[in-house]
């Protein structure tokens, strides 16, 4: 009843998707990749085919790869440097290695966040997990627990004694996150309260000039105790920054130092600080006490579900047009054990979410906020178009769309998590040219190797066919169909056969003809938004 | 860099769409803003606190004055910071104790891009050349932060090691490890005609019209390679100024109204809770790359006949400024109070805007005057959005809320 009421809310200004456009943009953002033909066959078929079809997006494994994706867009770890580099480990010294690195660090606590999402944990976990997640080259420079043989990204356990606080506990997170020998960890302490709890004392108006003179350091620190100005913040971040003291650094760029946990330095946040470990009031003993505290905070849940509907929706929630549809999402979330991922279902039903075009009643707000249409974002484009035609775009170790010192990253509309903070959602000239050489690069893969075969791209025509040809048409309309999950009409499909032997006068060969063809269908605004 | 001959050959043939003199001059006005990124400290070149009791300062320097007067704090360790204020003085105002009220660097660096905490507000680069989206390139950034806003499609990125140009010539995929080629001139033609025929038949909306736009962009700056080099041989240890250089071409060009660039001092930026001392080198550099790229822009033509930096104003900024005393680190902490360099074009110069009080907190002035006056404003984020706004002649965004501009500082 109450997803009735999510799905069902009067929002007449917004003309929903059709049913094969919706399962295509419910695909991507579930799974980062575009649906298959079947899927989009059944759906238009019967459009309830809808329903079922997404509750096994939920359980792929893709979702799990996709919600890494998702919380690498806020949780802005994906950065490409560090207190330290690659070459500091002897057997990561290759400039094949660099961006592996880079990656996995980032990618761990994203790993976690992802894995209790995609298990139906409760969100809590994020918080509680006394596990990790590494994959063979985190575990080959980090204190983790290793089965010799295992590959690719598994869950583990951090063997140094350190608490064990979910995401807290993680090296990745407090790699990317910093503090200063003066910081004291509160700039730590604040990405946790905006990250966790959506609360970010960074954006809090302070009064600076009422200040008394900071003349010295003895001023500042009495200042932080005493002037209101000054207490309205510090009096709740330094008790959660007093907390992280384990992972404070006495040299910047030892890789044991930073790889390690220290419990001998957690006495040091209270001393240093002058204040007891605590969460907004809350006395909490250490870092595990602070993760079960931050799980009973109410804003922890509003937090998750506020940054899951940004994430599909893919525009910033207002506190106060989307309050009923958040209060319904909180239902949701009760309901189901704090279980994000019934959170994430119920955000696909939503008019928001379904929104294809407006109606003629939407007002200047809607057209200026709802995003009807999205962008195929870097990490999208690559999953869909090397599950469309096998093709990676990678070089000396560098995967192109997902880096920015080799590659493409921010340029292709993406998130590098320092300079570039939120996604591009409208084609540049940037991401124009990143999305052509995408296309011709994969184009040429697919025509390199063997695209008439069966289960081939172009399965079911051959170097003969031609424009008009039935073998060659029925391609033409299933790329169109898989691609942009649209049936082409015959216009469409006369110029793509006009682009196809416009292309194939240029050298006499079938061959290019393709490849270009092939190259325009990934590079069609229709491919490129959903 | 592109000749006189070669620029007017190019515009005649339509390619490009010169700015200046082909309208009204204050709207036509380009821009270059440099963020010091990290936070510098403006009592090592800015404002005089030489002597001051508690307050820790270069003990080397003294005061000078730079051309038509402008004083500095002159260093022997920073010789590059004489000579900028020596042979550009007369064009620069300093606006000293400016209000980021913002401590740590992403949400202050915000607030000086925007003076706006909400993600949708574009910064004042992208907001300009939002108002040039008839150009080919509007916005080029070279490096460093952009907050684009609903101004993404006015953005182009030339890349960290200059993948810009590797895309548009398809050299992009000769390292891919899967063997992949791109397509040649004439089958890249083709299909982008296709494609640009393919969007106007689609339902118009913003995404389509910006799909076309960009489509017509690259078919520009493509065409225009051979007059236009993009290309550099990037490496670690190139300069701010020599990273420039395909921007400053692009602006140089009529096809670019704004151009953006982090700059990180000598290393990895300027915030120094530690080795404060450190600020001198990165100054070092910062002005050694100002005069380069002022040199630079003297050197080239504008479009209505004298040299660009005629027709460019350049800021040169940080997202905060550092506190009066030294910590037990060594280093100077966050402070919400900082200096901005405004340069050239439109910039009443030789000017000392501003003034930071006996506690190194920005002191309120008279935005006509620019001098101190208690009953004036804190000059903040949204006065030097205001002020840029005004400069470049274009309309105040609704994050400013309505704050006026520094008119002292305009000539």
């Amino acid at each position: 009843m109450l997803w009735a009421w999510l799905a069902c809310a009067p929002e007449p200004d917004l003309v929903p998707l059709d049913s094969p456009r919706l399962l295509r943009r419910v695909s991507l953002d579930l799974r980062g990749m575009l649906p298959s033909q079947a899927e989009l066959d059944a759906v238009e078929k019967d459009p309830k085919a809808l329903n079922g079809i997404r509750a096994d997006y939920l359980e792929d494994p893709a979702f799990q790869e996709r919600l890494v994706q998702i919380f690498a867009e806020r949780w802005h770890t994906r950065v490409e440097s560090y207190y330290i580099f690659h070459t500091e480990f002897q057997h990561l010294d290759s400039p094949e290695m660099e961006h592996p690195f880079e990656a996995s660090i980032g990618e761990e606590p994203l790993r976690l966040l992802a894995h209790v999402v995609a298990q139906d944990r409760p969100w809590g976990e994020v918080v509680h997990a006394d596990y990790s997640f590494a994959n063979p080259l985190l575990a080959s420079i980090w204190p983790l627990a290793w089965e010799e043989g295992d590959v690719g990204w598994q869950k583990t356990y951090y063997t140094d004694g350190r608490p064990t606080a979910g995401v807290l506990s993680s090296n990745g997170l407090w790699w990317r996150y910093q503090t200063t020998l003066t910081g004291n960890n509160r700039g730590r302490a604040n990405a946790i309260a905006r990250l966790l709890v959506c609360d970010d004392y960074a954006t809090r108006q302070v009064d600076f000039e009422n200040l008394p003179p900071l003349s010295d350091e003895a001023a500042l620190e009495a200042a932080i105790k005493n002037v209101p100005t000054c207490t309205s913040c510090h009096a709740t971040l330094d008790p959660i920054a007093s907390t992280l003291f384990g992972f404070w650094l006495s040299v910047q760029d030892s890789a044991t130092e930073l790889s390690t946990y220290h419990t001998e330095r957690e006495a040091m946040g209270p001393l240093l600080l002058e204040v007891e470990p605590a969460w907004f009031g809350t006395p909490v003993r250490d870092l595990e006490g602070l993760g079960h505290a931050i799980s009973q905070d109410p804003r922890f849940s509003q937090c998750a579900i506020q940054s899951m509907a940004e994430a599909t929706w893919r525009r910033p929630v207002d506190p106060v047009q989307d309050l009923p549809r958040m209060q319904a999402l909180q239902q949701v979330y009760g309901a189901h054990n704090g279980q994000l991922k019934q959170v994430i279902l119920a955000l696909t039903q939503t008019p928001e979410y379904q929104a294809g075009a407006f109606g003629v009643g939407a007002t200047d707000q809607q057209r200026e906020t709802e995003r009807t249409t999205r962008m195929l974002t870097p990490a999208q484009l690559t999953v869909s178009i090397e599950d469309l035609t096998g093709f990676v775009w990678m070089d000396t170790g560098f995967d192109q769309l997902d880096n920015d010192k080799l590659g493409f990253r921010t340029m292709a509309g993406g998130v590098d998590g320092v300079n570039t903070t939120v996604p591009l959602h409208t084609p540049s000239l940037s991401t124009t040219l990143v999305a052509q050489r995408l296309a011709e690069g994969a184009a040429f893969h697919v025509m390199t190797g063997e695209p008439f075969a069966l289960g081939g791209l172009l399965e079911g025509a051959d170097l003969a066919s031609r424009p008009g040809d039935r073998d060659f048409d029925a391609v033409l309309e299933r790329l169109v169909w898989r691609t942009q999950g649209v049936r082409p009409d015959k216009e469409q499909l006369q110029d793509l056969g006009t682009l196809w032997l416009d292309l194939r006068a240029l050298d006499g060969t079938s061959t290019l003809a393709w490849q270009g063809t092939l190259s325009a269908l990934m590079r069609d605004p229709a491919f490129l938004s959903y | 860099m592109l000749s006189r001959r070669q620029l007017l050959a190019a515009a005649s043939a339509g390619l490009m769409l010169p700015l200046i003199g082909n309208g009204s001059g204050t709207t036509k006005r380009r821009l270059l803003v440099i963020y010091a990124m990290g936070g510098w400290d403006p009592t090592w070149v800015f404002t005089d606190v030489l002597g001051h009791p508690s307050f820790f300062y270069d003990q080397s320097a003294q005061m000078a004055e730079g051309q038509a007067g402008l004083p500095f704090v002159d260093s022997p360790d920073r010789p590059a910071v004489r000579t900028f204020f020596e042979r550009f003085g007369a064009k620069t105002s300093l606006i000293n104790g400016m209000r980021v009220p913002g401590l740590t660097h992403p949400a202050a660096l915000k607030l000086l891009m925007t003076d706006s905490n909400a993600p949708s507000a574009p910064d004042w680069a992208s907001l300009i050349a939002a108002h040039a989206s008839e150009l080919e390139l509007p916005l080029v950034v070279s490096s460093g932060p952009i907050f684009p806003g609903p101004h993404g499609a006015q953005i182009t990125r030339l890349g960290q090691s200059g993948q810009l140009v590797k895309l548009l010539d398809g050299t992009a995929l000769a390292g891919s490890a899967l063997a992949a080629e791109p397509l040649d001139v004439s089958a890249s033609d083709a299909v982008d005609a296709y494609l640009s025929e393919r969007a106007s038949q689609l339902p118009e909306s913003a995404f389509t019209q910006d799909y076309t736009r960009a489509l017509d962009r690259v078919a520009q700056l493509s065409r225009l390679q051979d007059q236009l080099d993009l290309s550099i041989e990037y490496d670690e240890d190139l300069s701010v100024a020599e990273r420039l250089r395909p921007a400053l071409d692009c602006m140089e060009a009529g096809l670019s109204r704004v151009v953006s660039t982090a700059h990180m001092g000598f290393r990895s930026g300027w915030d120094h809770h530690s080795g404060i001392e450190q600020q001198s080198g990165h100054y070092q550099i910062l002005f050694t790359d100002l005069v380069d790229i002022l040199d630079s822009m003297e050197r080239r033509p504008g479009l209505a006949g004298g040299s660009l930096l005629d027709e460019t104003a350049v800021l040169v900024c940080s997202e905060m400024g550092r506190a009066p005393i030294v910590n037990g680190a060594g280093g100077k902490d966050h402070w919400v109070f900082t200096t901005a360099m405004l340069i050239g074009s439109g910039v009443q110069g030789g000017q000392v805007i501003g003034s930071y009080n006996a506690d190194f907190e920005g002191q309120a002035i008279d935005l006509r005057t620019g001098l101190v006056d208690a009953q004036g404003s804190l000059f903040d984020s949204g006065h030097l959005g205001a002020t840029l706004c005004e400069l470049m002649g274009v309309p105040q965004p609704a994050q400013i809320n309505g704050k006026a501009p520094l008119e002292a500082i305009l000539s």
